[in-house]
């Protein structure tokens, strides 16, 4: 009898199983379904934001390219370029006789092609009046900080971002906006010209100090003494920083210190750097900071000296020292002579954001 | 032989009761430390989250400034805030430009820690939370490189029950394009 029940019983419990598993299956379900909810959640959201910096860089490539095609062509108009990582497309506006809108948008695509960035950009190719006009062209900041500097000829700065001490200023002190930031010139045109003089100096040659740059600013004298501009100036095309130290007796030419823009349109501003005394005979363009520094405390024998002019785009920076930087209308004459041609300078960067399609 | 099939000796229950105590408890320990290890992991999410989200909104502002624009100077030392504006067509023409060519620019806006919030705020009254749980919010200028702005933020971050903080720290460099 006991036998029997307990059959029985084993009979009946095998219908609980099921029901178990009716309760506990939709739990389960409903476990798996909320975890794989959340993950796709955390997916999509994770997509989203990498496609959008993968528009951000497609937009930027845009500008980058915008670039390289307006200085090979600057009546180029744009258009659609594809990428491994997703296209961009470059429309460019006129805006005057010199200046584009350039705006490239970032198209990724590969998750979902609604999402795009767009970034805008305004370009100015152009030597504006007075560019070779003055002692000083500094587009952002001015430091001068010696009460024994000397400047002779006129200074023209683009922000209120200065700081002038109680040296000498033979001649104006102008607040110009407009020079800032500091125009681009043809750098291939001028590296082609430094080659031929064998006057471009990386790294590695600059090694060698003041002694491997050229002593005089001309490359030829000019052959009609009253005229500058049958003379050639050593253009000294130099692909690096430029730091000099010490006596670095007299060096000369058109020094066009830029770095690597000739590769990279983002290349790293290049500063002139001087710490020392003696005579530059000529004139620097540097796309970072120009700085001198003569020996402090002031000492008159050890005065530096800039027989020409300054271009600078963020600072010109004078030290304690006696520093002497005077204007020369020969030798801007004979560097307006070489023709150099405006480079494209860049005038704003603006961040249009994303656009969502859908 | 039917009585020993009825039931249990008292060593078999106490036999079973320590095996399944042994189990038990293994399973036990597994599930907390495997919550311990999954609120661990949120607290890692939650904090490079919010670095990653702050970071690139102020970065993402900052850049389109200018160096003689932005307030901290180029001195190599780290400050609490910064203070920049960006280009804005404040004339309506249609370009960040004015007639003379000079770029227009915006209002002051601000980032700065308050509290644990990193705040940005634009004509004093425009404040918007950046991110939650921050620490330490710097910024810096070199003094080679004043066209760099360099940024670092620490989140501290507790979930769950607040015993697994999880601490990061990031740094950007963000270069100033006008």
């Amino acid at each position: 009898m006991t036998t029997m029940r307990k059959k029985e019983n084993a009979k009946n419990e095998k219908g609980f199983v099921l029901i178990a598993g009716y309760l506990i299956l939709p739990l389960l379900v409903l476990l798996v379904t909320v975890m794989v909810r959340y993950a796709l959640a955390d997916i999509v959201a994770s997509q989203r934001s990498q496609t959008l910096t993968q528009a951000l860089y497609l937009a930027e490539a845009g500008v980058d390219e915008s670039l390289v095609q307006l200085r090979k062509s600057y009546a180029w108009n744009g258009g659609t370029f594809q990428t491994t990582g997703g296209d961009f497309s470059i429309a460019v506006d006129k805006l005057g006789v010199t200046r584009r809108r350039v705006t490239a948008q970032g198209i990724p695509g590969a998750f979902n092609g609604n999402l795009t960035h767009s970034v805008e950009i305004i370009i100015d190719k152009n030597i504006p009046a007075h560019f070779y006009d003055n002692a000083i062209w500094v587009a952002k900041a001015l430091r001068l900080e010696s009460k024994v500097y000397l400047i002779n000829g006129n200074i023209r700065y683009g922000t209120n971002d200065i700081m002038v001490g109680p040296g000498t200023i033979n001649g104006t002190l102008t607040y110009d906006p407009s020079v800032n930031p500091l125009p681009k010139l043809n750098f291939q045109q001028l590296y082609d010209i430094a080659s031929a003089q064998n006057n471009v100096y990386d790294a590695t040659r600059l090694k060698g100090g003041p002694s491997v740059l050229p002593k005089s600013f001309w490359y030829q004298p000019p052959t009609d003494p009253s005229d500058p501009t049958t003379g050639i100036p050593n253009v000294n095309y130099v692909t690096t920083d430029l730091i000099l130290n010490g006596n670095i007796g007299t060096i000369g030419g058109f020094f066009v210190v830029v770095g690597n823009v000739l590769n990279n349109p983002n290349a790293a501003l290049n500063a002139t750097t001087i710490t020392g005394y003696g005579k530059v005979d000529g004139a620097v363009y540097s796309t970072g900071t120009f700085a001198v520094s003569a020996p402090n405390p002031p000492d008159k024998t050890k005065t530096l000296s800039v027989m020409g002019g300054v271009w600078a785009h963020s600072k010109v920076s004078v030290g304690k020292g006696y520093t002497n930087i005077t204007y020369s209308s020969d030798y801007m004459k004979a560097i307006q002579a070489l023709g150099i041609n405006p480079g494209v300078t860049v005038i704003s960067w603006q961040d249009l954001g994303n656009q969502d399609g859908s | 032989m039917d009585g020993s099939s009825n039931g249990f000796t008292l060593m078999e229950i106490l036999v079973a009761t320590a095996i399944m105590a042994g189990i038990g408890g293994v399973f036990f320990s597994t599930l907390r430390m495997n919550q311990q290890s999954w609120e661990s992991a949120q607290s890692h999410l939650a904090v490079s989250g919010e670095l990653r989200r702050g970071m690139n909104e102020m970065s993402r502002e900052i850049v389109a400034s200018e160096s003689t624009q932005v307030d901290i100077p180029a001195d190599g030392a780290w400050y609490p805030s910064i203070n920049f504006p960006v280009p804005q067509d404040l004339d309506g023409d249609g370009t960040v430009l004015n007639g003379a060519g000079v770029l227009e620019w915006s209002d002051p806006i601000t980032y700065t820690l308050n509290g644990t919030q990193v705040i940005r705020r634009q004509n004093n009254t425009n404040d918007r939370v950046v991110a939650n749980g921050v620490t330490d919010l710097e910024f810096r200028r070199e003094v080679a490189s004043p066209d760099i702005v360099e940024m670092q933020m620490t989140v501290r971050e507790a979930t769950g029950t607040g015993d697994f903080p999880s601490t990061g720290t990031i740094t950007t460099r963000v270069r100033l394009r006008n």
